[in-house]
């Protein structure tokens, strides 16, 4: 009887005090904090649907939503609503920052996690091998890498900017205006908008 | 949260750049930062400015984007219409010159672009710092926490209006085979156009791959632009423009892609039905349009084309 009603959330472990090391995971899992929502949290590691599922994934009593803001859209239908006391203008503000960040800032985490070389040699890549099943654990951390890389130059790198270093010049400083202008709008207060 | 305690202070101008290196501590993983990267980005970007306050606005500035009646796309023309119509609210004089090579003229690669004096801008973002280092600013008087409202709409416009234009050109076969590639290849001879053509549309599909608009279906895509629309319709509400009684640059952004998807005949008129369904929307955009544009009367500037029509319904 409580597994049908139960939602069940696929996601990355977690590790460093984070419970999900996924970007997007964590994402859904603040949401469902914020709004009351009881997640059944199934963590893909060492299994196969580390290359086969695109986390994270969402199923709720036979159906299956993938991409947070997907997520997100579904678990407002069900009632859990994190956004009910806002204003309309600042439901409007919500999506415009998420576009911020999206633009300004996730390249920067892609760059610091998955292609600058340091960083994904001695961390990424072995949480990540350490992670996945036994011949998975050769493609996953490289599949992920490529696809960050890719995401990064096909968005950011236009004529004048033709190597790397300088691409990554431009994302660091555009990431540290967007963190710049998201503590402007943040202020003294504990949340964005308020304190709930 | 305890990365944003590290790197910078509430309220305060961030004075560390950030080249990261992750180490994973006891509690988090906590950020080493070291300068080289940013410096040398920032000091690039302070020559040119430098440069750019040296002479005041010249009178020949030229404004550079594709063929109007044949060549010219829907979010180029968008594009480029945001970049005039900035360009009118500071009260500079430019003169627009359609060209068949601007976008492999343009120094990054994106039209529209400006030639002022001896140097050449493009894009919206750039030429709005480059006016800003001649002295001429429409968002001077936006406090931190509007001009942060500001860039995240800016944003919000170039990655759902700007993108979803792009997939209904080029990820859509249907209008890819009967308006962009042909217009987009019309001004070269075969088999140059086909070559070009086929370049550019697999280039913006790699693109849409890459941030995950390849999944989407149309029916998604004008979802996306509805729920945009929705958002700055919110925003906008009952005031004249965005920011009280004072444009912006958020104003001619929206202004131009709005107006661009107005005016423009697609394949379908779904996307402009969407638009329309936003009634403070529509009369934001006829009174930019009154204001800055009718009262110059130029003929030639909205002149009806097989692309586009000349003026809001």
């Amino acid at each position: 009887m409580a597994e049908p009603m139960e939602l069940q959330l696929l996601c990355w472990g977690g590790d460093w005090d984070l419970p999900s090391v996924h970007t997007d995971s964590l994402v859904v899992l603040a949401y469902a904090k914020f709004a009351g929502a009881k997640l059944a949290v199934k963590p893909v590691d060492w299994t196969w649907r580390t290359i086969t599922a695109s986390v994270p994934q969402l199923y709720y009593e036979g159906s299956t939503v993938t991409e947070p803001t997907q997520i997100l859209n579904f678990l407002r239908k069900q009632s859990f609503n994190a956004d009910y006391e806002l204003t309309a203008k600042q439901g409007a503000d919500t999506m415009a920052y998420i576009a911020l960040l999206e633009e300004k800032l996730l390249p920067a985490l892609l760059h610091t996690f998955w292609v600058d070389a340091e960083n994904y040699a001695n961390l990424t890549r072995p949480w990540f091998t350490s992670h996945s099943p036994f011949p998975l654990n050769f493609f996953v951390p490289g599949r992920q890498a490529s696809l960050a890389l890719s995401r990064i130059l096909l968005t950011k790198a236009e004529s004048p900017l033709l190597n790397i270093t300088e691409v990554e010049g431009k994302i660091y400083s555009e990431a540290k205006e967007c963190l710049n202008l998201l503590s402007h709008r943040l202020g003294n207060f504990r949340f964005f908008f308020g304190d709930t | 949260e305890k990365l944003l305690g590290d790197v910078t202070t509430r309220g305060q101008e961030l004075a560390l750049p950030l080249r990261g290196k992750l180490i994973p501590s006891r509690c988090c993983a906590s950020i080493k930062v070291d300068f080289f990267c940013a410096v040398m980005s920032l000091a690039a970007e302070a020559f040119v400015s430098q440069i750019a306050a040296a002479e005041p606005w010249p009178e020949n500035a030229t404004l550079y984007q594709p063929l109007k009646e044949d060549q010219i796309l829907l979010s180029d023309s968008a594009s480029s219409l945001a970049v005039q119509t900035f360009l009118r609210m500071c009260g500079l004089p430019v003169q627009v010159s359609c060209r068949a090579n601007a976008e492999y003229m343009s120094p990054s690669g994106k039209v529209p672009f400006i030639h002022v004096g001896n140097q050449v801008v493009s894009e919206l973002g750039p030429i709005v710092q480059f006016t800003k280092a001649k002295g001429h600013a429409l968002s001077d008087g936006l406090d931190d926490v509007q001009r942060a409202e500001m860039k995240a709409y800016m944003e919000l416009v170039n990655n759902m209006l700007l993108t979803a234009e792009l997939y209904i050109q080029w990820c859509d076969d249907y209008t890819a085979t009967e308006i962009s590639r042909p217009r987009y290849s019309s001004p070269y001879s075969w088999p140059l156009n086909h070559v070009l053509a086929y370049q550019k549309q697999w280039e913006i599909r790699r693109k849409m791959n890459a941030i995950g608009w390849s999944g989407k279906n149309l029916e998604q895509v004008y979802e996306d632009v509805s729920q945009c629309c929705q958002a700055l319709s919110q925003r906008l509400g009952t005031q004249p423009y965005f920011f009280n009684k004072q444009p912006t640059e958020l104003d001619a952004l929206v202004f131009g892609h709005l107006f661009t998807i107005l005016t423009t005949q697609l394949t379908s008129d779904e996307l402009a039905e969407k638009v329309k369904s936003y009634t403070n929307l529509l009369s934001f955009c006829h009174r930019i349009e009154q204001t800055y544009f009718k009262e110059h009367d130029r003929e030639g500037q909205f002149g009806s084309s097989r692309h586009s029509k000349s003026s809001l319904p």
